[in-house]
């Protein structure tokens, strides 16, 4: 496949297109696309934060925004190894299977959807239809959401059940941690009154 | 064919949509709100005032900066009132002074200037609001410190005990006056105190000047020791003209410079996409602080 193709597939024929992608492994190229698409949203949420700005009277206090700029793609790609590597962990411990770089590859172009959010929700702003720019965002949010759990079942040869009990156990396995620690807090705070 | 058209569709979106957000993030109008073709301008102080303004670009308190706003606010024809907004604890006394003349050539152009007290405007903070027309503070606003301070160090002790030996060679008596390998001659401390009076002297006059009819002298000399006082204080001595928030500043700039309450409010020196990125840290700042001496004067 073309890159042409891939970027294409990614978009209207993803299972397929992940397919190939879990066997050819475009390790590079993956995490490239994965960099721009993170670079050009940064870019443009900018130009919509200033747009919101425009609206309210106020300066907005954007001085740290080369920090921003520099530490939010290397931050995003910890988190791709991190979900990448603890999701072949996690399938591999449950289910015996696991495929890390493949799954790192399929996740790279499955955040590729994601570069349409922002330019949409911009486009939308500039068109005056605020309230359709929320509708925009989500609607990519569970877009590149669906593409991520295919990516599980595709790269890890899991079912689509499997691929979302994995998707959600690291999420699962926070929010347990978060109660826990929030009734042993709880229980040992003394009762004021 | 059709593949290759869909994939150069959505670049070319993706492209434009990032040329027009890059374009929205440099424009001059950043900071820009409000209608009209006349409006406010605002100028923000932010951070320890000095020639250089912070490495990580965290703030706005650079001089040079400042007066670059300044100076855009007097030229502009449609900037028909400015208001300072002020959040800085003071700094170096050349630097306020500096940003103050500017100012007053500001306001002797016939546009008035109103001040706007965040958390704090002290020392050098308050020689700068001195050279508007108004002074808004909220009420626990940290204000005053009316003064002038210099701090040196001596190391003298500290290189005894680690064996390092300072070899000075100098063409005059006092070229090294301030040297943090030595103590201080009381000759030396005597120049420096001149120095210290003479700003302090400055600095009441300024404040003499600013705050013309609204102290005495008697109340001025009595509380210009350095303390500080909080906006209501102030108030209550004449240190500011009234109590409130940025807004009610906005307002009174509206009301000086006969604005309408519609009228836009323009951030004159806050930072574009690209200064952001590429200026904030200056390397040459670095170097020229490394290599000046450590004893400049401080408001603050």
């Amino acid at each position: 496949m073309t890159p042409t193709e891939i970027i294409y597939g990614i978009f209207f024929q993803p299972v397929s297109t992940l397919r190939y992608l879990k066997k050819g492994k475009p390790l590079l190229g993956g995490l490239l696309l994965f960099f721009c698409v993170i670079l050009l949203n940064m870019i443009i949420n900018r130009g919509l934060g200033i747009l919101e700005s425009q609206k309210m009277a106020l300066a907005i206090n954007a001085d740290l925004f080369w920090i921003w700029v520099l530490l939010g793609p290397i931050f995003s790609l910890i988190i791709l190894f991190i979900m990448a590597g603890l999701s072949s962990l996690l399938s591999e411990v449950v289910y015996g299977k696991a495929n890390a770089v493949g799954l790192l590859v399929c996740l790279s172009f499955a955040s590729v959807p994601g570069v349409l959010g922002p330019p949409l929700q911009y486009a939308a702003v500039l068109l005056g239809l605020s309230g359709l720019a929320s509708f925009v965002a989500l609607g990519v949010f569970v877009w590149v959401m669906v593409l991520q759990v295919l990516s599980l079942r595709e790269a890890l040869a899991l079912q689509t059940g499997q691929a979302i009990f994995i998707y959600l156990l690291p999420l699962i396995t926070m929010s347990l941690i978060f109660m826990a620690v929030f009734f042993i807090l709880f229980s040992i705070l003394p009762f004021s009154g | 064919m059709g593949k290759k058209l869909v994939v150069a569709l959505i670049v070319i979106f993706l492209l434009v949509m990032g040329a027009l957000s890059i374009k929205v993030s440099s424009a001059p109008q950043y900071g820009l709100a409000g209608k009209g073709l006349s409006g406010i301008g605002v100028i923000e102080v932010n951070g320890l005032i000095g020639a250089s303004g912070s490495y990580l670009g965290t703030d706005t308190s650079s001089a040079g900066q400042i007066m670059k706003a300044v100076r855009e606010a007097r030229e502009r024809e449609d900037i028909k009132a400015v208001v300072l907004r002020v959040n800085s604890p003071g700094g170096a006394a050349g630097a306020s002074q500096e940003i103050a003349i500017e100012l007053d050539k500001l306001r002797d152009s016939g546009k008035p200037v109103v001040t706007s007290m965040g958390d704090s405007c002290a020392s050098g903070g308050y020689w700068i609001a001195c050279s508007t027309d108004y002074i808004i503070a909220n009420g626990t606003s940290i204000t005053g410190s009316i003064g002038v301070i210099m701090e040196l160090t001596n190391l003298q002790e500290l290189f005894d005990k680690l064996g390092i030996r300072q070899e000075t060679i100098k063409s005059g008596v006092h070229k090294d006056m301030g040297s943090a390998g030595r103590e201080m001659t009381e000759q030396e401390r005597a120049i420096f105190q001149d120095m210290i009076d003479d700003s302090y002297q400055q600095f009441l006059d300024q404040v003499r000047q600013g705050r013309k009819g609204k102290i005495t002298e008697e109340k001025l000399l009595e509380i210009a020791d350095g303390r500080m006082f909080t906006g209501r204080q102030a108030m209550e001595l004449g240190i500011v003209d009234g109590l409130g928030n940025y807004y009610d500043a906005i307002e009174k700039a509206r009301d000086l410079g006969g604005l309408s309450s519609e009228s836009k409010v323009e951030v004159l020196n806050a930072n574009k996409f690209w200064e952001e990125i590429f200026l904030s840290y200056d390397a040459g700042n670095v170097l020229g602080e490394l290599i000046s001496p450590d004893s400049q004067l401080l408001f603050d």
